[in-house]
């Protein structure tokens, strides 16, 4: 697939993706504190820094596509409009979110939004993707499957096992890498020689592109593009985000391994000042439509956080249930 | 609403308790959320942690005790 040059996208979708990155950004700071005051308990993974990426593909899937996603999925949630109280609740472990708060922050599904599975395993979602993109190949329907994970997930076998049936059969289907340098704790030099995991999209004889992680336009011009090349019949595309994650792997990681310069550097091009510096001088948004949206996602975290405070857990008695198909053969 | 609680977090993947090491702010002094309220530790790692609220503060467990992560240890008046 060739990069070319092309015109922003919409102002309404431009507006969109600010709005989807600074709920994302409010979520992702409520977690934080929320977790490290000790106002609540969970285990959580911050996404912080990597949200243009997940925000142009929620403006660019159709509500009827699919999206498969990992542990570090909370953005890529928002994006595909899974309701915070759903994701809040399952990251708290309550009894009103979807899967019953049995599902935990690494295992979060919401059929109605069209997320039909995260998962902890690295790489694990990518053949699941497969399946679904199969399925919506063998029903003829027009839909298309996303599948996210980290420049990690591409050094296993799931992801080359994956890619390779995604070509055979031509799917529907769409890989975005979000390259945050960093697979947990060791940097990308020290797990591959591969310069850029889009290459690795040409073993497969498939298009792979990288593009600016951290700009919405731009990949939101390379992610629908790949996604209607998809529906068109014509097949996979990988897409390789470059970004950068601001806070730790999980919370508790005190990012020793990531060199100051780094982090700062990153920091000084944090994609949401970025963007929306960019949105008021293109006169694509006022300051105070700009201001009215970054009010709202805070109000709008705010009270998802307070409805699954007061949300009571699961009953000790429920524990084993919708765990098993059949919970008499359980082990114990 | 006007008591918010003070619980000793999990501050990583890993950890199940916490030692109070001591209190920032003292008894019946005044925080702000987000300023260092008390200082824990986990594994030999200590942390200062944050305020959940702003508000007068009052302690209710002693220091150099360790307690399962989520156990309250004092409370924030919030006054509203
Ligand atoms: C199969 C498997 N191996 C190892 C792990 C432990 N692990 C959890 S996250 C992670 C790093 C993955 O890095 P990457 O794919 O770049 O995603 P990121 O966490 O950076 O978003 C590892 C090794 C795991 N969960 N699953
Ligand atoms: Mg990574």
């Amino acid at each position: 697939m060739e990069m070319r040059p092309s015109s922003p996208p919409p102002a309404a979708v431009r507006r969109r993706m600010y709005e989807l990155m600074t709920l994302m950004k409010a979520a992702d700071d409520r977690m934080t504190k929320g977790i490290t005051t000790g106002e609540f308990i969970a285990v959580y993974f911050p996404h912080r820094g990597q949200e243009a990426t997940a925000a142009a593909l929620g403006a660019a899937l159709r509500p009827t596509d699919q999206l498969v996603t990992t542990y570090r999925g909370v953005h890529d949630h928002i994006g595909k409009g899974v309701p915070l109280v759903d994701l809040f609740a399952e990251i708290l472990g309550k009894d009103i979110a979807p899967g019953r708060g049995k599902a935990g922050t690494m295992h979060i599904a919401s059929p109605q939004a069209g997320v039909m599975l995260s998962t902890g395993i690295v790489g694990a979602g990518i053949p699941v993707a497969v399946g679904l993109a199969l399925a919506a190949q063998l029903e003829k329907a027009d839909r298309v499957v996303a599948v996210t994970f980290g420049d990690g997930a591409t050094n296993t076998g799931a992801f080359h096992e994956a890619a390779n049936m995604a070509a055979v059969w031509n799917l529907p289907l769409v890989l975005v890498c979000q390259n945050n340098l960093y697979g947990e704790k060791t940097p990308i030099g020290m797990t591959m020689k591969t310069k850029q995991i889009a290459d690795r999209a040409r073993a497969y004889e498939f298009p792979g592109v990288r593009v600016n992680g951290n700009d919405p336009d731009e990949a939101y011009a390379t992610l629908s593009e790949a996604i209607e090349r998809a529906r068109a019949g014509e097949g996979p595309t990988l897409v390789e985000c470059m970004t950068f994650r601001f806070r730790g792997h999980s919370i508790g990681d005190d990012m020793v391994y990531i060199p100051k310069e780094q982090l700062a550097d990153a920091e000084a091009k944090d994609p949401i000042p970025t963007y929306r510096a960019r949105l008021l001088s293109s006169g694509v948004c006022t300051e105070e439509e700009l201001s009215s949206i970054e009010a709202t996602a805070l109000n709008t975290v705010e009270e998802a956080v307070k409805t699954v405070v007061d949300a009571p857990l699961p009953s000790p008695e429920s524990l084993m249930a919708h765990v098993y198909a059949n919970p008499d053969k359980a082990p114990v | 609403m006007g008591a918010f609680p003070i619980r000793i977090p999990k501050v990583s993947l890993a950890i199940h308790e916490a030692t109070l090491l001591g209190h920032i702010v003292e008894e019946g002094g005044k925080v702000n959320e987000g300023d260092p309220l008390f200082r824990i530790e986990t594994e030999k790692v200590e942390t200062e942690v944050a305020s959940p609220a702003s508000g007068v503060v009052h302690w209710t467990a002693a220091v150099d005790e360790t307690y399962p992560v989520g156990t309250q240890i004092g409370v924030i008046d919030t006054g509203d």
